[in-house]
């Protein structure tokens, strides 16, 4: 039930960190300041994840790929959406 | 036969399910989920982005940069008149050329309005490329990727198609300029839409207005009446006073003031190859996350790798991010 909590509270952060950023990415002109907000929105989310597992105590170098992997993806669309 | 095609079917259908339904031959994890197929759909992605930078498509993928073109949106116009029985519209290239000064105007000047911050009306443009004219209207749009896209915003609001629908207009010209407008690298179409001093309409007069759309006053000429936008505080430029001897003069610019619509099949109609590959491999990825996260929940699977469920609601968010970027505005 703890663990489900815990879950759900990380759900919501990253959906809200994420709706956040692009809110702030809609009204910001600045190109370097896009790039470097999805930069670190990209960031975030892997080092949420992998924070994540470490804690849960099952971490495992597929798990960090694929973090960097769906990161790399919110990165390339982020990118070329706010360009 | 029929027993190659019951083979082949189902090595394919065992093949989809190793590719995207956890079972215990994929090590409960689908192939498509792996990070290495995450790492070729990002390579994917960035080879989009790279042939649309690099100039091989006309338009650019997701943000600026589009596949907008003259040509295309007259044809798109004319059809919609034609399918309903309205006679289509002749390219100007008087008008042409007043699209093209309203937009130079709205890049220099930086506004998104019909009328200019000091005042200059759409119809100052009309005038000053000698067209003089009974009938005039002008619709504009941005952000649009294709030119489907913006014949489908002004199809959607209700002042636009009156102004493409408009039987008394004749003539047409677009200009279609990139730039940047209020801080946005931006597609800018400007349609002007008009019909020629002495020209017979032949749809019918201008109908009675509730607050004086049709002006035969002489003493005052261009009545810029647009039942969408506030005429008080407008100017008339000098130019436009030329026209004080015209009959009978009707102006019409539109506004988008009719609630924002979205059509699913109009939206992805008007989408580019590149936003539709984009979508649709995001769309995927979001599907088999989502049955991967059930599966997995349901059967209480152990595993290497990470929570489908957030992957999926992130790349959901990606999809909404695309899918309101992807929709202009009109004016």
């Amino acid at each position: 039930m703890k663990g489900r909590l815990r879950h759900s509270f990380e759900f919501f952060l990253v959906a809200f960190v994420l709706i956040a950023a692009l809110f702030f990415l809609s009204f910001t002109r600045d190109y370097q300041m896009r790039l470097a907000t999805i930069a670190l929105l990209t960031l975030f989310y892997v080092v949420v994840g992998i924070l994540h597992h470490y804690e849960e105590k099952n971490l495992h170098i597929k798990q960090i790929l694929e973090h960097f992997a769906i990161g790399a993806i919110i990165f390339v669309v982020l990118a070329a959406l706010f360009r | 036969m029929s027993a190659l095609k019951k083979i082949a079917s189902t090595k394919l259908s065992v093949g989809l399910a190793h590719f995207l339904i956890p079972h215990s031959k994929n090590d409960h994890h689908p192939l498509i989920l792996r990070h290495e197929s995450l790492f070729v759909v990002t390579f994917v992605l960035l080879f989009i982005q790279f042939f649309s930078f690099a100039g091989f498509s006309p338009s650019h993928v997701l943000g600026y940069g589009t596949d907008i073109n003259k040509d295309t949106l007259i044809t798109l116009t004319n059809q919609e008149r034609s399918s309903r029985g309205i006679a289509t519209l002749k390219e100007s290239a008087k008008l042409d050329q007043s699209a093209t000064l309203k937009g130079e105007d709205m890049f220099a000047k930086d506004y998104w309005a019909h009328f200019a911050p000091d005042g200059t009306s759409p119809w100052y443009f009309f005038t000053k490329v000698g067209y003089t004219y009974n009938w005039a209207g002008e619709n504009l749009a941005r952000d649009f990727s294709t030119s489907a896209g913006v014949i489908a915003g002004w199809m959607a609001s209700q002042g636009h198609r009156d102004n493409m629908l408009n039987p008394n207009f004749q003539d047409i010209g677009i200009s279609v300029q990139n730039g940047t407008l209020q801080g946005d690298q931006t597609t800018l179409v400007v349609e002007h839409l008009g019909t020629v001093k002495g020209a017979s309409t032949s749809g019918s007069s201008p109908t009675t207005p509730t607050s004086g759309t049709t002006n035969s006053n002489k003493s005052k000429p261009t009545n810029v009446e647009d039942k969408f936008l506030p005429v008080a505080g407008t100017s008339q430029p000098q130019e436009a006073n030329s026209s004080a001897d015209l009959p009978k003069i009707e102006e019409k610019v539109a506004s988008a003031v009719t609630p924002f619509s979205f059509n699913p099949v109009d939206f992805w109609a008007s989408l580019g190859l590149g936003q539709k590959t984009t979508l649709l491999l995001l769309a995927i990825l979001v599907g088999v996350f989502l049955f991967d996260s059930v599966v997995v929940f349901r059967k209480g699977i152990a595993r290497h790798n990470s929570h489908s469920l957030l992957h999926a609601i992130v790349l959901s968010i990606l999809i909404v991010a695309i899918v309101r970027s992807a929709t202009g505005g009109v004016l």
